[in-house]
């Protein structure tokens, strides 16, 4: 494995956690109701639902099975390493 | 993943964000003029500061990291067989626009236009999108593979230009294959236009 490959076998995890991450901190802001949401001049907008902590958690359990993949995969890019 | 690898990626998938989005942007967007072509979407112009055409920049960046990250955990987690990896980079990149697409709708980051009876929905967000997204991700990692393991292979010799030519020619092919397909699922799915598969109520 080259250097280059070497630094950059980390990214795709921290690619997609750092997503996952990002949408975690951006639902319970919206919940929180301290993201700002600029939505002047714009035309037919749908009255969505609020998000509530229920709905984040359905939300963020879809992504089981990726985790679960993640952690298969983390397993062996470590037993590589060795 | 070498540099010359990352960066043909790279580009790769700015190539397809930049065609797939502003196609079906520009293309919904004419439905003001012409009641029957379909409307889609469109990007919240006070989210954005930079843009390409119809599509923002940092869309770009995130179609390239989650197509590229979803590619390279199958490839460690799966141990064999091509189909088998691309189908689950799919599931993870499928998996994590089931979260973002519907927490980003109430920013209104992006606004999907569709009327309740012209499709699918699936969190109150087109069926389409999200199997669009599964057969890109299948699609471009799968011929990615395949470009850089067979086709390359044989091509060894090849300078930059015809390399990069024969690569993007190759992308509008993907391209091409996963608008069919979409379409192919969206007609599928016309006895379905209409249900909503989500415990919230209907926005409109």
């Amino acid at each position: 494995m080259g250097k280059f490959d070497n630094h950059i076998k980390w990214i795709p995890f921290i690619g997609y956690l750092g997503f996952f991450l990002m949408q975690i901190i951006v639902g319970l802001l919206l919940i929180g109701g301290l993201m700002p949401v600029k939505t002047y001049g714009l035309r037919n907008l749908p009255n969505y639902q609020p998000l509530t902590y229920l709905d984040l958690l359905i939300l963020l359990s879809f992504n089981i099975p990726t985790f679960i993949i993640i952690v298969i995969a983390i397993k062996k890019t470590l037993n590589n390493e060795e | 993943m070498g540099k010359k690898k990352i960066i043909l990626f790279f580009t790769g998938t700015l190539l397809s964000t930049l065609l797939m989005e502003n196609f079906w942007i520009i293309f919904g967007y004419q439905s003001q003029y012409i009641e029957e072509w379909p409307r889609n979407y469109y990007y919240n112009y006070h989210t954005y500061i930079f843009w390409i055409i119809a599509v923002p920049v940092i869309v770009v960046c995130a179609w390239f990291i989650l197509i590229y990250s979803s590619g390279q955990i199958a490839e460690q987690a799966i141990s064999n067989g091509k189909l088998k990896k691309a189908l689950t980079a799919s599931i993870i990149g499928t998996t994590i626009d089931l979260v973002i697409d519907p927490i980003v709708i109430r920013r209104y980051a992006w606004l999907w236009l569709k009327e309740r009876n012209e499709t699918l929905w699936i969190l109150q967000v087109p069926s389409t999108n999200f199997i669009g997204w599964f057969i890109i991700v299948a699609t471009f990692n799968y011929f990615f593979v395949w470009y850089w393991s067979k086709f390359m292979e044989k091509h060894e010799n090849w300078g930059v230009l015809k390399t990069g030519a024969s690569f993007y020619m190759f992308v509008i092919g993907v391209l091409l294959f996963t608008l069919l397909l979409t379409l192919s699922f969206a007609i599928l799915l016309i006895p379905f236009y209409g249900v909503d598969l989500s415990w919230w109520a209907w926005p409109y």
